[in-house]
């Protein structure tokens, strides 16, 4: 597979807290990949940087060639500009006709809105503006920042057909998501950002397990165990697992459930 | 050339009712009322006081320009470009739009004037005044929106990129006294805008000296070039704040 974008061992903080911890990564041409966490994890923030929009704190990101990115950030402003004007400046920046535009907004059922200035348009609707900005023009990797936030089932359905369709011609797809049926339905490898680290669901060997014991006054708590309720909790990584379990049962922990970390 | 000129109709069109036209009217209708109510006045005089205004105002409409800025919108735009010379090249466009707009107001305003109201000035208001004082308006213009662009939040705060924006025009107004007081100031022709060049060139006379205000339109030129590649240069190393 052709390499697109390699970032090594590349680190991003904000006011000293690192967000990205020394993540290396491949990228590929026609690869679609989730990244998942929970909010605040990095997702976007890791979209941005494979952008080029923000800079790393440390570590380098290399691109093999000229890359042309699409981006769907998570939340498109609202600017008090109408959709017409906005889309159709798009359309001539990217060197396509007016009639793509068109056809882009009729398939997201907005052609009643097209007039509307961007600042007086529903969530869901300011959100469908910023797919069909994304999808103007020759894209080789589009980003989505949480694409779908917002949008009704129908205009799910036609998100995703047109970003199969772009799968489809060699465009690299990189999500940053919490949906379970965009990510099954949408790419082909999974990655969860973890205190600033990256696991990748796919092959098990650095995917994350949460294991829960019951408490246990008379054992000695790991220290990197977390109080969960009237449990503790431990995160291992897969390849850890089962000797972690062994050592758990040799101490007399009692096993309370294993769950796969997202 | 096609894709700039898009991205700036973009930016254009989101300053159609901004605040910005209203305030800077006003302030520009304001300073014309006052700078005009005194007769007589000298030609020569008028333009330079309405050139250094131009560059108060200039400082004021890029400051408010990059502050009203989206990151997000601003990160999609520069993503649809082919290259960043054409997306920051718009933002030039859009800044230096608005003060054509106000420097053409100043530039012709005396010359309206003297027909409204004649004998206001102590001589006729000749085409040559036009073009150096229209000169002389719009380059202090270019070099205050520059000056004031320049303390971009994306690598400067809020707070510091006003301190410096004051700082660099206190100095620019200033930098005769200082120079004259101590030698080692002689470098603040070269950082500050030379914005009041001209007043101390005019001396006592009413009359513009061509070759001199082109040399001063020329430095006026040069500094705001180098005060733009190095803004770009600094923006494009930092990037985004998110």
């Amino acid at each position: 597979m052709e390499k697109l974008i390699t970032l090594d061992n590349v680190s991003k903080s904000y006011d000293g807290k690192y967000v990205l911890d020394h993540i290396t990564l491949d990228l590929y041409k026609a690869q679609s990949i989730a990244f998942t966490g929970h909010n605040g994890c990095g997702k976007s923030t890791l979209l941005k940087l494979i952008a080029g929009l923000i800079r790393s704190s440390s570590g380098k990101i290399s691109y093999h060639e000229k890359i042309r990115f699409g981006f769907v950030p998570e939340k498109f402003p609202g600017m008090s500009i109408s959709m017409r004007d906005y889309l159709y400046s798009i359309a001539e920046i990217e060197n396509v006709d007016h009639s793509e535009v068109d056809s882009l907004v009729r398939d997201f059922f907005l052609e009643s809105m097209i007039n509307t200035k961007l600042n007086e348009l529903s969530k869901g609707s300011l959100q469908k503006v910023g797919v069909i900005q994304a999808l103007i023009g020759k894209r080789d990797v589009i980003l989505l920042d949480e694409p779908l936030s917002g949008q009704d089932a129908a205009s799910q359905d036609v998100f995703i057909e047109k970003i199969n369709e772009l799968r489809g011609k060699g465009v690299t797809v990189l999500m940053s998501c919490h949906e379970r049926r965009l990510i099954d339905e949408l790419t082909d490898r999974e990655y969860t950002i973890n205190n600033g680290k990256l696991y990748c669901k796919e092959g098990g060997e650095d995917y994350l397990y949460k294991i829960f014991v019951k408490k246990n006054e008379s054992l000695t708590a790991w220290p990197d165990m977390t109080d969960h309720g009237n449990k503790r909790m431990l995160q291992v990584k897969s390849a850890e697992l089962k000797e972690t379990v062994l050592r758990l049962y040799k101490e007399g922990w009692e096993l309370t459930g294993i769950e796969e970390y997202i | 050339m096609k894709s700039t000129y898009s991205l700036y109709t973009i930016r254009r069109r989101l300053m159609k009712k901004n605040a910005l036209w209203i305030i800077t009217a006003v302030l520009t209708a304001g300073f014309l009322g006052v700078m005009y109510s005194f007769a007589p006045a000298y030609v020569c005089s008028s333009y330079l006081i309405s050139s250094v205004f131009m560059y108060f105002i200039s400082v004021y409409i890029s400051m408010d320009l990059h502050e009203k800025e989206n990151d997000v919108f601003e990160e999609v735009l520069l993503l649809h470009t082919k290259s960043d010379t054409e997306y920051y090249l718009s933002r030039e466009m859009l800044q230096i739009r608005m003060c054509l707009i106000y420097a053409l107001i100043l530039s012709f305003f005396p010359v309206v004037y003297s027909v409204i109201r004649p004998g206001y000035f102590t001589r006729a208001v000749t085409p040559d005044d036009l073009i150096c004082g229209g000169l002389m308006i719009i380059f202090c213009g270019i070099c205050g929106a520059e000056t004031g662009d320049f303390f971009h939040p994306r690598f400067i705060g809020r707070k510091y990129g006003v301190c410096g924006a004051i700082l660099i025009t206190v100095l620019a107004v200033c930098k005769e006294g200082l120079i004259r007081t101590f030698a080692a100031f002689k470098i603040l022709d070269i950082i500050t805008p030379p914005i009041t060049d001209s007043l101390v060139l005019l001396g006592n006379t009413d009359s513009f000296d061509i070759t001199a205000i082109l040399l001063i339109v020329l430095h006026m030129f040069l500094f705001s070039l180098a005060v733009m590649l190095i803004k770009v240069k600094l923006l494009k190393r930092f990037g985004y704040r998110m």
